[in-house]
């Protein structure tokens, strides 16, 4: 698990060095590739796995850099 | 109507009136889902959003849900209660403001009310996208404030509150591939219990007696997260996450989800997924109690669990040109089998759950 989440870190910040250029985003702009994908969708699905699960959370996290908005 | 559910109302209301005014990207949505498992128990799910931008870099929002429960499970024949129906409405609002400069502030609120609960949750986040919005920072607070009451018992009330704070990033690592990391510590304190749940002692093989569940009035609770969002090839992409959850209970879980987008057409794309779960129970939790202990619960979601789910999901999204004032109009369908096995739950080995969801949207 320590190393998944180092080679995550590593990952991310090679990719800050990368630096995707706006005219780049074309791919990341489509509904497929969206962090927060359906809100109504996020809201019911939580609810169910809620109810029927001990564990819960790190449902809120904010996606970005599509510079579709 | 108490303060709380006056003022509750009071902000849809006033961000009803907010959205309508906006002249720019209103978007309404609806949502009816429907759960149901062979342990006894359905549940209807309608919900309503409506969203707008008043002004440039403002956005302003209101939801409804309702869940329409009818239940009879193993949870309420195991507490001599053997059928019960209630429904739960759920309202929240949301605003926030994106500067010139990609800096968002943000807050929200939720209230919800059902027969023998009441929850008002105020929320505020900020977030921040840095090296030419390559990356993405944000960090939320919410505190919900609950008072838990039983059916048909007036004089009965306790007190909850759930802190909750989340930190996460996103970072888009290619042209076609964004990666997502958050963190979430849940932090409650106040009654917890179920007032319709009941343990049970055995001794000598049969069972003694029955003591109303009772479980640690605090409760530190922390989930990590990482998403990884790749376009594979043509229209195939793929969506696979990881969670690792904790708690002072004892519980430590374990998430592994994947999903794969096939994309017919610009408008269209068919989802599938696949998500897998599980868990160790908490500390105090027995598959039978042979003596009365401090803390003891009869909660099968406290107990060890894995859990499989399989779906698939369609969603159509038509939009048009420019300057039309109709600009999108959507229709997406889900349905999803969920099965729970329980090592060490008595009355249920096992739970098989069918979830079906129908949404439309329309922005103008």
């Amino acid at each position: 698990m320590k190393r998944l989440i180092a080679l995550s870190v590593l990952a991310a910040l090679a990719g800050g060095c990368a630096n995707v250029k706006p005219w780049q985003r074309g791919t990341l702009a489509r509904r497929c590739m969206a962090l927060e994908g359906d809100p109504e969708e996020a809201v019911l699905e939580q609810h169910v796995f809620a109810y029927r699960e001990g564990a819960a959370g790190a449902h809120g996290g904010r996606g970005g850099g599509c510079g579709c908005n | 109507m108490d303060r709380k559910a006056f003022f509750a109302r009071a902000c849809v209301v006033g961000l009803l009136f907010a959205t309508g005014l906006a002249h720019a990207q209103q978007r309404g949505a609806t949502k009816f889902g429907v759960y149901a498992d062979d342990d006894g128990t359905l549940v209807l799910s309608p919900a309503v959003t409506v969203s707008g931008t008043p002004v440039e870099g403002a956005t302003v929002g209101a939801s409804y849900l309702a869940d329409i429960v009818s239940a009879s499970s193993t949870d309420l024949v195991s507490a001599a209660t053997k059928h019960f129906e209630e429904r739960r409405d759920d309202v929240s609002g949301n605003l926030s403001y994106t500067t010139r400069s990609y800096l968002t502030l943000g807050g929200a609120f939720d209230w919800s009310r059902e027969t023998d609960y009441r929850s008002y949750t105020p929320s505020a986040f900020v977030a921040k996208e840095l090296f030419d919005r390559n990356l993405t920072l944000s960090a939320a607070y919410a505190v919900s404030l609950n008072t838990v009451g039983r059916s048909g018992d007036p004089g009965f009330s306790e007190a909850m509150t759930n802190h909750s704070v989340t930190l996460s990033g996103s970072q888009v690592l290619s042209p076609d591939t964004v990666l997502g990391l958050t963190w979430q510590g849940q932090f409650a304190r106040g009654f917890q219990a179920s007032v319709y749940r009941y343990a049970s002692v055995y001794q000598l093989g049969s069972l003694a007696f029955q003591t109303p569940e009772v479980v640690p009035d605090a409760r530190d609770r922390h989930a990590a997260a990482v998403n990884l969002h790749h376009h594979l090839t043509g229209p195939i992409y793929l969506h696979g996450d990881y969670r690792l959850y904790l708690d002072d209970w004892g519980l430590l879980g374990h998430t592994v989800s994947g999903q794969l987008f096939y994309e017919i057409s610009k408008d269209l794309f068919v989802r599938f997924g696949e998500r897998a779960h599980w868990q160790t129970g908490a500390d105090f939790y027995a598959r039978r109690y042979e003596t009365r202990l401090r803390y003891m619960t009869s909660d099968k979601e406290l107990s060890p669990l894995w859990s499989v789910t399989t779906g698939v999901k369609i969603d159509y999204l038509w939009r048009s040109g420019a300057g039309a004032l109709l600009s999108g109009l959507g229709i997406n369908a889900k349905v999803d089998f969920i099965h729970v096995s329980y090592a060490e739950f008595e009355p249920l080995d096992a739970l098989n759950a069918w979830v079906g969801e129908l949404g439309t949207s329309v922005t103008f």
